[in-house]
């Protein structure tokens, strides 16, 4: 009897499923990844459509490698995928997306991606902006040229046809005579080559070298200059290299650099990328650059989403608040009100400044290195 | 199977669909670890090595490395998922069959349990990357460690891993 109504009641529930169209969901297979794995495919980076802008399609014979993947440890890659797509790039803008120029002369201070916390960002899908005529004269052979420093000092691009007849024989020797555009002695930077010196010997050539941060020159760069220093060693062929340093305005210390590498005898299929390198401290050291001078200060860099539009924007000390500082009349040098200098300065030598830290270091006051106004 | 790959200081292996780098001295490695480069140097013959199931399995991403080697290679789209299948059939009709397959652009994950020993080059440089060596380590056995010098690279050191029985992984 049980036995009847138990199948009664199975015929039943399976009458009602079949009417309300109720099936069971199937069961999803579980699938464990280490985690070292890293899983999500991007054809947005497909070797095959890589061609400089001088480039035809037709001409490029980039590698046929499955899509790159984003990376646990944290690489950065700024380009959207299809799906994610803005419909144009002016929307994108509007949304805050940061789209690349189309040209290189398009790319600037104003053009640069938002700073997420990784040394590098992808730009115009990592294909470099060289035009047919630059690959043309690269390909006749290896070349380097720097661009003369400005009316402020500083240098411009610097490019070449990479080659090994360029390399250094010996390695580096002393380049502290050499202070860059913002150079501030004690305040962490590093003399930074533009094209390094594994890749073309210059050592102390004044137009190859920004006042850069560990972060922006070993951290950023270096890994790059490795790449393209190792293909030229292994293949003895040309790579056609440009970096960029990119300024704000007037001032003296570059915000970063764009960096393009084309290999040239396989047009680009073993070497082809662009991107821009930040010159900021490891956001963990909590420094920030006053770009217009090269001084630093405390405070926080921002750390934006990946992909996003806005440069480097910088948490600063508020250094446009309005505070009275105490200077010292004979070395000129200013602090804050508690300072232990204070304490032992004369009372003669004392004296009230009030203004930002921008007016005081405008009217030609030092700030003390132990309380860092 | 026996899988070699080559990676950076951090476990990078590509960025922007490209190898990071190569080094002709690693190629020629490889060989050796497909066991047609014989101990004086020299290649053994190439019908020998098909023979002798001494050939390198690679994908056509990574031909260019290997020029002038071509009759020491399969090359075949997905060496990982050939090589598996191969091993299955030729365990079933000779007994033991080891693959050594070379992998640039290929997800090691799916093919782990199949994988026994892996040997890894590491460049001793940092390069940039956007995939990474998706592998566990800690599944297998540090047994070897070789410093190999390279033609483009000063040192190159060699890893060579063994996978650990089931059960005995950390």
């Amino acid at each position: 009897m049980n036995k009847r109504l138990c199948t009664l009641w199975i015929s039943l529930v399976m009458t009602l499923c079949l009417v309300t169209g109720c099936v069971m969901p199937p069961v999803e297979e579980e699938t464990s990844q280490p985690d070292l794995t890293l899983i999500e495919t991007d054809s947005s980076h497909q070797a095959d459509e890589a061609a400089p802008s001088g480039q035809t399609e037709e001409g490029s014979q980039a590698g046929e490698t499955a899509a790159s993947q984003d990376e646990a440890a944290g690489e950065a890659a700024t380009s959207q995928t299809e799906s994610e797509e803005p419909a144009s790039s002016q929307d994108a803008a509007a949304d805050g997306v940061y789209v690349s120029p189309e040209t290189y002369e398009d790319f600037n201070a104003d053009t640069i991606p938002a700073f997420a916390g990784k040394t590098y960002a992808v730009i115009h899908d990592n294909v470099p902006y060289f035009t047919e005529e630059e690959i043309r004269e690269a390909l006749e052979g290896p070349y380097e040229d720097y661009s003369p420093l400005d009316d402020l000092g500083r240098c411009g691009r610097a490019m070449g046809s990479l080659g090994v007849s360029l390399m250094p024989q010996g390695s580096r020797g002393d380049i502290s005579q050499i202070h860059p555009s913002g150079w501030q002695r004690g305040c962490g930077y590093e003399r930074s080559h533009l094209i390094a010196f594994q890749l073309a010997g210059e050592n102390d050539n004044q137009q190859n070298l920004v006042t850069g941060t560990h972060f922006f020159n070993n951290d950023g760069m270096r890994p790059f200059e490795e790449m393209v220093g190792d293909y030229v060693r292994e293949f003895q062929t040309l790579v056609l290299y440009r970096v960029t340093p990119v300024f704000s305005g007037d001032e003296l210390v570059c915000r970063g650099a764009l960096m393009e590498a084309w290999s040239l005898e396989d047009e680009g299929e073993d070497i082809c990328y662009c991107i821009f390198v930040y010159n900021v401290f490891d956001p963990s050291e909590h420094t920030l650059i006053d770009y217009r001078t090269g001084r630093t200060y405390e405070g926080e860099l921002q750390i934006a989403e990946e992909g996003m539009a806005g440069g480097i924007v910088q948490s600063e000390k508020e250094p446009g608040e309005i505070h009275t500082y105490i200077v010292n009349k004979r070395s000129l040098i200013f602090h804050y009100p508690d300072c232990e200098g204070v304490e032992k300065m004369s009372d003669k030598n004392k004296m009230e400044f009030t203004g930002t830290r921008d007016d005081a270091l405008d009217a030609g006051y030092q700030p003390c290195p132990a309380c860092n106004p | 199977m026996k899988v070699l790959v080559c990676v950076e200081e951090r476990g990078g292996t590509l960025f922007n669909g490209r190898r990071q780098s190569s080094d002709r001295n690693v190629s020629r490695d490889m060989l050796r670890e497909a066991g047609s480069l014989l101990p004086d140097g020299s290649l053994m013959p190439a019908e020998e090595a098909m023979s002798e199931g001494c050939r390198l399995w690679i994908s056509p991403f990574s031909k260019k490395l290997f020029r002038g080697k071509t009759d020491y290679l399969v090359m075949v789209e997905n060496p990982l998922q050939e090589a598996l299948e191969d091993e299955k059939a030729e365990k079933r009709f000779t007994g033991h069959q080891t693959i050594t397959v070379f992998v640039e652009d290929l997800d090691l994950y799916p093919y782990r349990e199949a994988i026994r020993e892996l040997v890894l080059y590491r460049w001793n440089r940092t390069y940039p990357f956007d995939r990474k060596l998706d592998i566990d380590l800690s599944e297998y056995e540090l047994t070897e460690t070789v410093q190999l010098a390279g033609f483009s690279h000063d040192l190159i050191t060699k890893e060579r891993y063994v996978r650990k029985k089931e059960g005995a992984h950390e």
